[in-house]
């Protein structure tokens, strides 16, 4: 691999992954997040970071301008809220919905057609597109089920250039986003949090959850050539959680 | 990364390794390192270095037993194995000799069965887990007339792997497959030639506007089987240039064959 990666969410869990893989595949890196301190620690491994707010579209242009011409996109950046499924508001619906569904909607939209032929798209989508344990992620399942549908979409609009686009699905990922689900969730339930992480390692056929560094394997294999005729596709990384 | 020596010491098994697909997976993984045993009917038309052909009918239970036991004495153990093997008959239902299902089931999905019954007891002997990969078809997922024990063939093999990867689990066996749309091989070449394919046809159905290149269902089928895919279980992969993103499920007369057309008339 060669060229440029824009990396979005990338100060932490999966997004901070994808960056140090593909900084190990000799890539020029751009990371960018909204957390400065997380950035700072990827500029000292060699990354180039760009401080922004993808909720915000004058924001967004400057991811834009710095993904212009480079090969590869990896739209991990995504927020979470735990709440009980009837007590949730608009207000939650629109705050995450701003970053995982619009930010990756409108990203694909400005940098596909600007990406070189022959780049590619990984967006992060999440198994909660496919299956429903989690009600009190409800409004996050959802717009993760949004970005399955957005990367068939730019998949087949960015095909003639040709930029492939795909998405990745993790299941349960070691990530500080997984452990704020297994605080939220536990709390809400009255649960201990041994026993709600008991509960969902049951439900992973390889009886482990995976790493961030795992899952980087998967996504630098489907922005690479080895993938290059794989478009449109959600890959699940799951452990066998899902297999639809 | 680099994929050379990643398979060093690995012993990988390859049906229908002599010809198209099956020839590139097993490129694929001599690349990698792995020592291939290729199980085939046919005799390779150019033997790769470092590869063992042996003479084996996938859909025979006495023949793949005596390959995996060949594989005993001359490799020792087996750490992947590549359900490839698979053939091809045409007809409508009604009109297909039954004979006809028969061959197509048997080397697709029998033949898929009785080297994963030979494989896993071996690999759970083996006691360091094991990976195997079957090729499914995105002819398991839209429906071909003409192609129904193809079509059936291919989505048993999404169902087995899927019933496999959860007993292969608790052992560290990993079980999936991959799902190729149209892939330039000599057998599609050959339906091209006769006439029950358009090429103009397929390539106006994939975004990608192309046709697979055999190296590119093989790269699948490496990196699945590598520790790199080491939490991908269960999965059909689909590697169709985004074929079936358009949710194709219908195909025009043409892919009937003629006799079938001639005989619905």
């Amino acid at each position: 691999m060669s060229g440029r990666a824009v990396v979005t969410g990338a100060a932490s869990g999966i997004g901070a992954a994808v960056v140090r893989r593909l900084l190990g595949e000799d890539l020029e890196v751009v990371a960018v997040d909204r957390d400065e301190d997380g950035l700072a620690r990827l500029a000292a491994e060699g990354a180039r970071t760009l401080a922004a707010d993808l909720a915000r579209p004058e924001q967004r242009e400057r991811v834009v301008e710095a993904a212009d011409g480079g090969d590869y996109l990896v739209n991990a950046a995504g927020i979470i809220r735990l709440e009980p499924i009837f007590e949730t508001t608009l207000d939650d619906w629109r705050d995450i919905f701003a970053i995982n569904a619009e930010a990756v909607f409108f990203l694909c939209q400005a940098i596909g057609p600007r990406l070189r032929p022959g780049g590619a798209i990984v967006n992060l989508s999440s198994t909660s597109a496919k299956v429903s344990s989690t009600t009190e992620a409800a409004i996050y399942a959802a717009s993760k089920a949004a970005v399955v549908s957005i990367t068939r979409s730019f998949a087949y609009a960015l095909a003639p250039r040709p930029v492939r686009v795909n998405a990745v699905c993790p299941g349960i990922t070691d990530t500080p986003m997984q452990d704020r689900v297994l605080e939220d969730v536990a709390r809400i339930r009255g649960t201990t949090l041994d026993e709600l992480a008991q509960a969902r390692l049951r439900t992973v056929p390889l009886a482990r959850t995976s790493s961030p560094e795992e899952c980087a394997g998967l996504i630098r294999f489907l922005l690479s050539d080895e993938a290059g005729y794989m478009t449109g596709q959600a890959i699940n990384f799951s452990g066998g959680l899902v297999m639809s | 990364m680099s994929v050379n020596g990643s398979f060093d010491g690995r012993v990988v098994a390859v049906t229908g390794g002599a010809r198209g697909i099956g020839d590139a997976i097993v490129r694929a993984f001599r690349t990698a390192g792995a020592r291939v045993v290729v199980l085939d009917k046919l005799e390779p038309r150019e033997p790769r270095d470092g590869v063992r052909y042996t003479a084996a009918d996938v859909s025979d239970p006495q023949s793949v037993a005596a390959a995996f036991a060949s594989i005993d004495i001359e490799e020792g153990r087996v750490d992947v194995v590549v359900n490839n093997a698979g053939i091809q008959r045409v007809g409508l239902t009604g009109q297909l000799p039954y004979e006809d299902w028969a061959a197509v089931i048997g080397t697709h999905l029998t033949g898929t069965f009785l080297c994963c019954s030979e494989a896993v007891p071996r690999m759970i002997e083996q006691g360091s887990g094991g990976a195997i990969v079957s090729i499914a078809s995105t002819a398991g997922f839209v429906g071909l007339p003409g192609r129904g024990p193809y079509c059936a063939a291919k989505a048993g093999i999404m169902g087995l792997t899927r019933a496999m990867s959860l007993e292969g689990a608790p052992v560290g066996i990993r079980v999936n497959a991959v799902a190729p749309g149209y892939t330039r091989t000599e057998l599609l070449q050959q339906a091209i030639d006769d006439g029950s394919l358009r090429e103009e046809w397929m390539l106006e159905r994939v975004p990608l506007k192309r046709l697979a290149d055999p190296n590119e269902i093989a790269r699948v089928v490496r990196f699945l089987a590598s520790d790199e895919a080491s939490y991908i279980t269960g999965q059909t992969i689909v590697v169709d240039g985004g074929w079936t993103i358009q949710g194709v499920s219908s195909a025009p007369d043409w892919l009937v064959t003629e006799q079938a057309q001639a005989a619905r008339a």
